[in-house]
């Protein structure tokens, strides 16, 4: 037995490494994994701030019907890149009157912002938030990250990168299917 | 006109490289040395190619020609000119050219060094491993790496640059080529290897001619890897200078088992025994080099050094798969008839410390290893997603890190074969008292904790013993005496222990703080007086700095600062740090204040930080002391024969000062 | 063995020294923890949502900041440290960047160490084997051959 222990050795390192190398080759890309959110199925976390043009802002309070939360920050390329989007989305769904849009900042200047919205349009409350509080709650990792929100206050969907207007009207149609 | 040469300077080293394999193998089977020695013009002829290749590479960077596509994808006229060169290897596919590049060299290296022996099958087996190895990476940028793909961009392109963190700093030039001529540099004792197990002859000291070029090897890794932590501390902002992050753990693991390897050979040099582990750990290192690089370039490990995403993945675990099968397949069939009937007397003996030496690494290294890639593991098995951090890598090594600390104050006074308790207790009193005066000097003056204590008092007993060894081998042998593998090595171990103190210290008694601050304050931090002066704005044709304006103890003024790049909008901090023997002060201001609002400034203390790059240094003297050659003697001769008066074969007296 | 000879007592002398300021160093160490050091603490061991592999602790993203913040908020509160854990882990998970001892995830603290003791022992069977000498029976023909060798070197 021991003349052989060069394969008795050789047979269980073998073994170890090929599953380790099986393992190696089947994980996913880490950054295609998509981050499933604790928030799903329960009350949102409150919004409860000052506007960009000031005024006082509380999501509770807000007049029912589904709303998209959505953080943002100017110098975000996709953040720039989906902002027409969320302008088209918002305008037919405030005639159609079931859906609204928020912005909360995400470390960005307040003066920065203003100038933006002011350049690019997108008339909805944009909710500041200087210690990250908001953006805390809420689990936001990185910008864009978007949260569909029930008329019962519930998270129902988080999204993550550019949403387009279409791509929204699909995620609310499911949403008051399921509200049905 | 860059792209065709450069791809044609790929496609001359890749079809070279097959051709010497091809060659080489048939006149190793069919007994043809002459077709063995065309071998060494196939690897001439590769490295022909790999230079033509980066010469090209570097003249379209330099000239900002933005039809290869590599360039249109890193380089930038806004880059400065020292930059641009180094931007060849901070992209995947430059750094893959600069691997092959290295690779040439090193094959052409060892055809010339050993044309006269290449009619030994060993030297002909190596001499193809080194070429199978360069099929490998040139048939890479010939596939999935390509980085001269044609392309066609409008007039008056202008590429990104390389990611600004990249350019801010002139360590970058200098890191990855240091870190590959060592990853690289470890083929070769590899190649020898598989040398020694294809032909069944481990016996004849092969391993130890191959020694210096594994020193070698071996010291530019460590360089490679203390400016990477220096790069870390001085450019990223964190304050930190390791992470235990993928791409860290990556280059560190070829290391541990280098380190192991290089101490285990003395062993074989002088017994005869452990040939089988170490042609294992050879192996082993290199099979490391290529697991570390698909780890890093592959993107299924989180890693704060993202290189972008390719289809390289596959390939290079394949490669990690044929070097696993290939090695374990030779090392189970050849192994039994390699080993050496000796024995080890005793365990406490020169040759029981480097075993246990070995052990520790290998421990080390299994730690490393397994914290990598556990995340992975756990979510093949229960689909859960964990992460493991620097809390588990420290917990784990610190103990290791300690006890190689013991080992090292204690292995260079050992005498081979055996020792007496009255030996020892002679020759090691004063480092001794070195370690207890080390740790009731600290506790006095205030240090608590029983890790970092405990690692200042063994830091003292091994530098004690180190210092020792000098002492003696300059006593007797006068500059000689610093020079040679032992001497040599005794500094290399005398940087180890600084680095292991100034980790210690860094680590344990780290103070931080955040403050905001209007223009004029003054806060005290830690003892240290900073008062903020005010913001300074620096605009440039492809950045726009922001910085504070901090005086400390009111000497020098400091700028931590944002830098806002006109491409692409982002912004990087720069780090602004006030170094001293004793303490660093590591400032980075995290916002832009506006108008009069206050900035606000993050300080971060940490001790003896400057002591991690003298110890860098003086384990980069030391090695080069380390290579210095002694006097001329067989390579297997043993280092313990007197070289004054050579006497027969009586077994050399182990107690007296020969060491 | 003989007792204190004079060649023992410096070694003592030094064994006490080290032991005195270990236990200094070590009880001076254990007492209760600043709010700096457990906030310290906590986010050393947790995973900045933005940044790939650093700890709240090293990060300056604006994610990491509020974290510390609100961890200094709830240090404040008085909250423990298991609390504040929940919480963070609650908004983003597996963000805790040491593996827990139990199940799957333990293996990471269990099989180094267990690799770490089987090489010791392993060590250990082998040396011994070292010692024991191997046994040879000398057999009448050895003793012969022997014995003729020396017939024939005798002068």
């Amino acid at each position: 037995m021991r003349r052989r222990l060069g394969v008795w050795v050789a047979i269980p390192v073998l073994f170890v490494m090929l599953a380790f190398i099986f393992v190696l080759a089947t994980s996913e890309d880490s950054g295609s994994r998509s981050v499933s959110s604790p928030l799903l199925g329960r009350q949102a976390p409150p919004i409860v701030g000052e506007t960009i043009a000031g005024e006082a802002y509380d999501l509770a309070a807000s007049s029912g019907g589904f709303v998209i939360v959505n953080f943002f920050a100017t110098w975000c390329t996709p953040c720039v890149a989906e902002h027409p989007e969320l302008v088209n989305f918002e305008q037919r769904h405030r005639s159609a009157g079931d859906a609204s849009v928020i912005s909360v900042v995400y470390d960005a200047s307040t003066a920065s912002v203003r100038q933006f919205f002011s350049d690019n349009g997108g008339e909805w409350p944009v909710v500041e938030d200087p210690d990250g509080r908001i953006a805390l709650d809420y689990g936001v990792a990185g910008v864009p990250e978007s949260y569909l929100i029930g008329p019962d206050g519930v998270v129902v969907t988080k999204l993550i990168g550019g949403v387009t207007s279409s791509g929204l009207d699909q995620v609310l149609a499911e949403a008051q299917e399921a509200y049905r | 006109m860059n792209a065709t040469l450069g791809s044609a300077g790929v496609i001359l080293g890749l079809v070279s490289c097959a051709a010497g394999v091809v060659t080489v193998f048939v006149g190793l089977r069919r007994s043809r040395p002459a077709l063995v020695r065309t071998g060494r013009t196939y690897a001439f002829m590769a490295l022909a190619g790999a230079l033509l290749a980066t010469f090209a590479m570097e003249r379209a960077l330099i000239t900002r020609d933005f039809s290869v596509g590599f360039v249109a994808e890193n380089g930038s006229s806004r880059t400065p000119a020292l930059f641009n060169v180094a931007t060849m290897w901070s992209a995947l596919e430059g750094s893959i050219l600069l691997w092959g590049l290295i690779l040439a060299g090193y094959t052409a290296l060892i055809a010339h060094k050993f044309r006269h022996r290449l009619d030994d099958h060993l030297v002909g087996w190596a001499l193809l491993t080194m070429l199978a190895v360069g099929v490998f990476f040139f048939a890479l940028m010939v596939g999935p790496a390509n980085p001269f793909e044609s392309v066609t961009v409008a007039p008056g392109f202008d590429g990104p640059g390389p990611n600004p963190l990249l350019q801010n700093h002139p360590l970058m030039a200098f890191h990855p080529p240091m870190l590959y001529l060592g990853y690289v540099g470890f083929t070769v004792p590899f190649a020898f290897a598989i040398g020694a197990l294809v032909t069944g002859r481990v016996g004849e000291g092969w391993l130890l001619v191959t020694r210096r070029w594994t020193l070698f090897a071996w010291g530019f890794l460590t360089l490679g890897i203390v400016l990477g932590a220096w790069w870390s501390y001085e450019v990223l902002g964190w304050g930190g200078y390791w992470a235990w992050d993928a791409v860290e753990n990556a280059s560190l693991l070829p290391w541990l088992t280098g380190t192991a390897y290089l101490h285990s050979v003395m062993v074989q040099e002088r017994r005869g025994m452990l040939r089988v582990w170490n042609l294992s750990l050879l192996c082993a290192t290199f099979a490391l080099t290529i697991l570390g690089t698909f780890l890093t370039r592959s993107g299924v490990i989180d890693s704060v050094h993202a290189f972008s995403e390719s289809q390289i993945g596959p390939w290079l675990l394949a490669m990690f798969a044929t070097v696993v099968l290939v090695t374990v397949g030779l090392i189970g069939w050849r192994g039994d008839r390699l080993r050496a009937p000796g024995r080890i007397d005793s365990p406490i003996s020169r040759e029981g410390a480097f075993l246990a030496n070995n052990v520790l690494f290998a421990a080390f290294a299994f730690v490393v290893l397994l914290g990598t890639v556990f995340p992975l593991i756990v979510e093949a098995i229960s689909d859960d997603r964990l992460s493991v951090g620097v809390p588990y890598f420290n917990r784990m090594t610190m103990p290791i890190g300690l006890l190689l600390l013991f080992l090292m104050a204690v292995a260079p006074v050992l005498p081979w074969r055996k020792a007496s308790e009255e030996l020892l207790r002679v020759r090691l009193f004063w480092p001794a008292a070195a370690g207890v005066a080390a740790v009731v000097a600290t506790v006095v003056t205030g240090s608590r904790g029983l890790a970092p204590v405990l690692a200042f008092g063994l830091g003292a007993f091994a530098g004690g013993a180190a210092l020792r060894q000098i002492v003696l081998a300059t006593r007797r042998q006068g500059w000689r005496g610093l020079v040679g593998r032992t001497n040599g090595g005794m500094i290399v171990h005398l940087g180890v222990v600084v680095i292991a103190v100034a980790f210690a210290a860094s680590q344990s008694y780290v103070t931080e703080t955040e403050l905001r601050l209007s223009p004029g304050d003054v806060a005290t931090v830690g003892g240290h007086t900073l008062v903020y002066e005010g913001i300074e704005v620096v605009e440039s044709a492809e950045k726009t700095t922001t910085s504070a304006l901090v005086r400390i103890d009111g000497g020098a003024v400091y700028r931590p600062g944002i830098e806002l790049f006109a491409f692409g909008g982002q912004s990087i901090g720069k780090p602004s740090v006030s170094t001293s023997l004793v303490e660093d002060v590591y400032l980075t201001l995290l916002e832009i204040p506006e108008g009069d609002d206050p900035a606000v400034i993050r300080v971060v203390l940490q001790p003896l930080v400057t002591w991690l790059w003298i110890g860098g240094a003086m384990m980069a003297i030391g090695t080069a002391f380390a290579a210095f050659p002694g006097r001329r003697r067989r390579p297997t001769q043993p280092t313990s024969e007197f070289v004054h008066e050579p006497q027969p074969d009586d077994a050399p007296r182990a107690e007296v000062t020969v060491s | 063995m003989s007792g204190l000879s004079r060649a023992r007592w410096p070694w003592l002398l030094l064994v006490a020294l080290l032991v005195g300021g270990l236990v200094v160093a070590a009880v001076g160490d254990s007492g209760p923890q600043s709010s700096a050091e457990r906030a310290r603490g906590l986010a050393e061991g947790i995973k900045c949502p933005t940044c790939q592999g650093q700890s709240i602790a090293d990060s300056n993203a604006t994610a990491a900041r509020s974290i510390r913040t609100e961890i200094a908020r709830r240090i404040e509160a008085g909250q423990t440290d298991d609390e504040i854990r929940d919480y963070v882990v609650g908004r983003y998970p597996d963000s805790l960047l040491t593996p827990p001892k139990t199940g799957v995830a333990g293996l990471v603290w269990f099989l180094p160490v267990a690799l770490f003791v089987g090489a010791l022992g392993g060590l250990v069977a082998v040396f011994r084997s070292w010692r024991t000498p191997p046994d040879h029976e000398v057999s009448a023909a050895d003793r012969d051959l022997v014995e003729e060798a020396r017939r024939a070197t005798r002068p």
